[in-house]
């Protein structure tokens, strides 16, 4: 069945605003195609009026925002399965947060992963300017790595000048772990055919 | 034929029980042959009265294309306009009877649980 000219309209401005959102996804055009070809093979049903089954179709697809979320989320997440880039990384784990806990949960440990690592790199670069102040700290009083300020009950410093090899390979660690934990994450997700 | 959206159930349990399961039902209705997604849409609602929708369906049928379980194929329709047909590759369908039968496994116990209160023969 031919659409008419008002029914066209809205498929097509329904398809424009698709496409637009999966802007800088790969398949993009296939993705167009296809719900084209579903809108289009819903019309033939001739039973109803065609302004009825094109609202109803659209309504069933949702706003094309969100479907092309959908289709961005699965393609990030494809990406970052097997990324060990934590810009990317971090983009996926974000969207996949929008939608549900265990998202959440994924971009939480990738942030507290990636902020502890980033602590140690900057007290390996500040251990040299600061030595008394930077430092493994060991009693009598406090314990703990890191920056200390004044006022704090003086301590021991273990490491001295071995402190910024060892905080950055603790750094290292950090990222390493972190990256293949939320991988490992993603990829249970994804052979879990999880939808979110 | 209208395509009946999911009926929204009190708590999110029915939902979530529905994701669940949407992977393995997908599968399940290309075992026997290839299938366009309307086509998909209409055999899981005649046939499990699952009611999927249309813009749930579609990204799911790319992850599963992209992690290889589907194969998909522009097909001529003879009406004027093509198809995409999806089939399960053999590695979909070493995954369908693994899933298959870790559900009749899951089902079987959980039976066996609600026999016990009465709500399952």
């Amino acid at each position: 069945m031919t659409p008419d000219v008002k029914t066209a309209d809205t498929i097509d401005r329904y398809l424009l605003r698709f496409r637009m959102a999966l802007s800088g996804v790969k398949d993009k055009e296939e993705f167009v195609s296809e719900i084209r070809s579903h809108i289009v093979e819903r019309l033939e049903d001739h039973s109803r009026p065609m302004d009825e089954i094109v609202e109803e179709t659209l309504a069933g697809l949702g706003a094309p925002e969100i479907l092309a979320t959908r289709y961005r989320t699965e393609g990030l997440l494809e990406r970052a399965s097997s990324t060990m880039s934590p810009l990317l990384l971090l983009r996926a784990t974000m969207r996949w947060a929008m939608t549900g806990i265990r998202g959440f949960f994924a971009f939480w440990v990738l942030f507290v992963g990636y902020f502890t690592a980033g602590a140690f790199y900057v007290c390996a670069i500040l251990k040299p300017f600061f030595p008394d102040r930077v430092g493994l700290f060991w009693g009598p009083y406090s314990y703990g790595i890191g920056v200390r300020v004044d006022g704090e009950p003086p301590s021991t410093e273990l490491l001295g000048m071995w402190f910024p090899p060892v905080a950055l390979a603790l750094g290292c660690l950090f990222i390493i772990g972190t990256t293949k934990f939320v991988r490992w994450m993603i990829s249970k997700r994804r052979r879990a055919g999880a939808v979110s | 034929m209208a395509i009946p959206q999911p009926v929204p159930t009190p708590d999110n349990w029915g939902a979530q029980l529905r994701k669940g399961s949407l992977d393995l039902a997908i599968l399940a209705s290309l075992w026997k042959k290839p299938l366009y997604g309307l086509e998909m849409l209409r055999s899981l609602q005649d046939g499990s009265d699952l009611s999927v929708a249309e813009g749930t369906l579609y990204p799911i049928l790319n992850r599963l294309r992209v992690e290889g379980l589907l194969e998909s194929e522009w097909v001529d329709s003879g009406t004027g306009h093509p198809r995409k047909y999806y089939k399960l590759t053999e590695s979909g369908r070493r995954r369908l009877k693994e899933m298959s039968r870790a559900w009749a496994e899951f089902s079987d116990k959980l039976n066996a649980i609600l026999k016990s209160i009465g709500m399952k023969g």
